[in-house]
């Protein structure tokens, strides 16, 4: 939590000091725990929201900001997951290191390929502003 | 009038990164977005308002306070009149802190550490600091610095931000907001706190960029083995995949940006690029194996061990070859109230030998010259003795009314001391320097006109040294 400048709790703090640093950045993008949580978030899109890509962005966004995305964020987020999709799939490699990240296990009826992808999705959408910007 | 017209100007730049946002590779944008600071900007304002002496700073900051009285402020009358009563004629009154306001006594208290002179001018420096000692020639001493704060938290964010009151910008994020990067890849004000050495503590807000934008606010790296964590992609994903991956959160932040108006948004951008480009820079910074061993031998056995003092220097002098205008460090610890001889004993060592290693460093680098070195605390501390004065023992309270520091490089002339206490280090007699001045000293050997660099907030123009501070010209080259 010192990346992200919170309060020694020793103290007592009216307000909490605004930050913005590319340390935040790299913590949310590179740290175990939040790919992780992506792989599991991703996960979870596929078991809640059905077979379609468009329902599960949807829900993996709504979880994440609150809200659904709009046409142009749903088609944005479409082209990194068919990007990603494109990646993994062309190596197994690859498949294989990212989903291995963290402890909670992998569910093995799901498509690997299809959860890599989604968790470089999710992993995005979790440094969108939106999803940890209290505004 | 001007609001109306920076709002427009906003609007067209946003217009414009809209339009442009396909046709721009992703480092162009990333550089108009990031490093163009104020400097850049071209308006009939633009930095630096005159040729610089100074490229960059390296900030050596002793948290709690250094005595002045065993470090550089040579006062052999304290020492003959060790245990004396110190003379109303001197203290006038003055308030003092809680700690020592209710002593019936007040008994001078003189240096366990004797002084000497030293280099062709003959610098004094105690026997704690006998490298310091080595480079007399090149730093200058003041002796009369002088401050408002008579505690710590007040008087260090008076030092670094230019008011007692938390919330202003720090003094480099002054410097990055008004000078922008010499590197794209690194941040331009840095951030380095000794490992495992307590006391004040340390708030964000000293390196904080107050109201300005806060991309200028300083970047803390780690005191240990890994100064940055998590600078490498998770396992799966490579280069090309991140890229794809900030492309498409940059076009998401973008719109929200237009949603929201919130100019942090933008900065968040900016500091996403600035994250892809440290994954690479900083490990060039931060692996020192390719140092030699005569460079660690000459900052002492500590600076191989990560996060001490002695390693940040060797760490802000790699940074400094990079380009990294603003370094600034912290050590801890020197708030001696009580077994001061002990206490300063140990600060010394914790930071003579690397201090005067960044100097001769330096200067066989060639680099001393465009490099401003400060060392110092946020005040001073008292002539008299807080708790029991033994032959051998004692602890000195907090003295806003002198102390001293050292400057070098940068435009600021070696061998010199500058500034003169009374016979008891308690009141200034000769050219006394206020935060203020020291400041915009600073800041005019950057190439700045500290009254002229100014930041509009809540209808208000602010500056650094706020209605404040003298250049001291007289201390340059």
């Amino acid at each position: 939590m010192i990346a992200f400048d919170a309060p020694n709790r020793s103290v007592c703090t009216v307000k909490r000091e605004h930050t913005n640093t590319p340390i935040q950045a790299l913590t949310l993008l590179n740290d175990p725990e939040f790919m992780e949580a992506a792989r599991v978030l991703a996960q979870r899109m596929q078991l809640e929201a059905g077979k379609t890509i468009d329902h599960q962005l949807n829900l993996g966004f709504r979880l994440l900001c609150g809200r659904y995305p709009d046409a142009t964020e749903l088609n944005l987020l479409t082209t990194l997951f068919d990007r990603a999709y494109t990646k993994y799939e062309n190596n197994p490699e690859a498949t294989n290191a990212l989903l291995e990240v963290g402890a909670y296990p992998l569910n093995p009826k799901l498509d690997r390929v299809q959860t890599a992808a989604l968790t470089q999705v999710a992993s995005t959408i979790m440094n969108f502003d939106e999803a940890y910007m209290k505004r | 009038m001007h609001d109306i017209i920076n709002e427009s100007n906003r609007l067209n730049r946003r217009t414009f990164l809209g339009q442009s946002a396909g046709g721009l590779g992703a480092l162009g944008l990333s550089t108009l977005l990031h490093r163009t600071g104020w400097a850049a900007t071209g308006t009939q304002n633009s930095l630096p308002h005159f040729a610089p002496k100074a490229k960059r700073v390296i900030y050596l900051f002793q948290s709690g306070a250094p005595s002045q009285i065993e470090t550089f402020d040579h006062k052999p009358i304290l020492h003959q009149r060790h245990g004396q009563e110190l003379p109303e004629s001197i203290r006038q009154g003055q308030r003092l802190t809680g700690m020592t306001a209710g002593q019936s006594s007040f008994p001078m208290a003189g240096s366990q550490f004797p002084f000497s002179r030293h280099g062709q001018s003959g610098t004094w420096f105690s026997s704690l600091l006998p490298h310091t000692a080595k480079v007399a020639d090149d730093i200058c001493v003041i002796n009369s610095m002088h401050t408002d704060a008579i505690n710590h938290d007040p008087a260090a964010t008076l030092i670094q931000t230019g008011s007692q009151f938390p919330g202003r910008p720090a003094i480099g994020s002054w410097i990055d907001y008004g000078l922008g990067s010499d590197n794209e890849n690194l941040p331009a004000f840095i951030v380095l706190i000794t490992k495992e050495r307590y006391g004040q503590p340390l708030y964000a807000r000293l390196w904080g960029n107050g109201f300005l934008p806060s991309q200028h606010q300083g970047v803390q790296f780690r005191s240990g083995k890994d100064p940055v964590l998590y600078l490498n992609n998770p396992p799966g994903v490579d280069f090309k995949d991140r890229r794809d991956q900030l492309d498409i959160l940059r076009q998401l932040q973008e719109r929200q940006s237009q949603r929201f108006n919130d100019p942090e948004i933008q900065t968040r951008i900016a500091q996403y690029e600035m994250a892809f480009r440290m994954q690479t820079s900083v490990p060039e910074i931060t692996n020192t194996t390719d140092e030699p061993d005569h460079i660690f031998d000459l900052y002492g056995e500590t600076s191989r061990d990560s996060g001490t003092f002695a390693a940040n220097c060797l760490l802000a002098r790699r940074m400094a070859e990079k380009g990294v205008k603003f370094i600034q460090l912290y050590h801890r610890g020197w708030d001696q109230h009580d077994d001061l001889p002990s206490g300063i004993q140990r600060q010394c060592k914790d930071t003579d030998q690397a201090s005067a290693a960044l100097i001769t460093d330096l200067k066989q680098r060639g680099m001393l010259d465009e490099t401003l070195v400060v060392w110092g605390g946020e005040f001073g501390r008292t002539n008299y003795s807080q708790g029991e004065l033994t032959q051998t023992n004692y602890g000195r309270d907090h003295h806003p009314k002198c102390f001293s520091i050292w400057m070098a490089g940068g435009g600021i002339q070696g061998g010199r001391t500058y500034g003169q206490t009374d016979d008891f280090s308690y009141n200034i007699v000769e050219n006394s320097v206020h935060i203020h001045d020291f400041q915009a000293t600073l800041m005019h050997l950057m190439g700045i006109h500290h009254e002229q660099f100014t930041f509009k907030f809540q209808g208000r123009r602010f500056r650094l040294t706020d209605v404040h501070g003298h250049v001291l010209h007289d201390l340059m080259v």
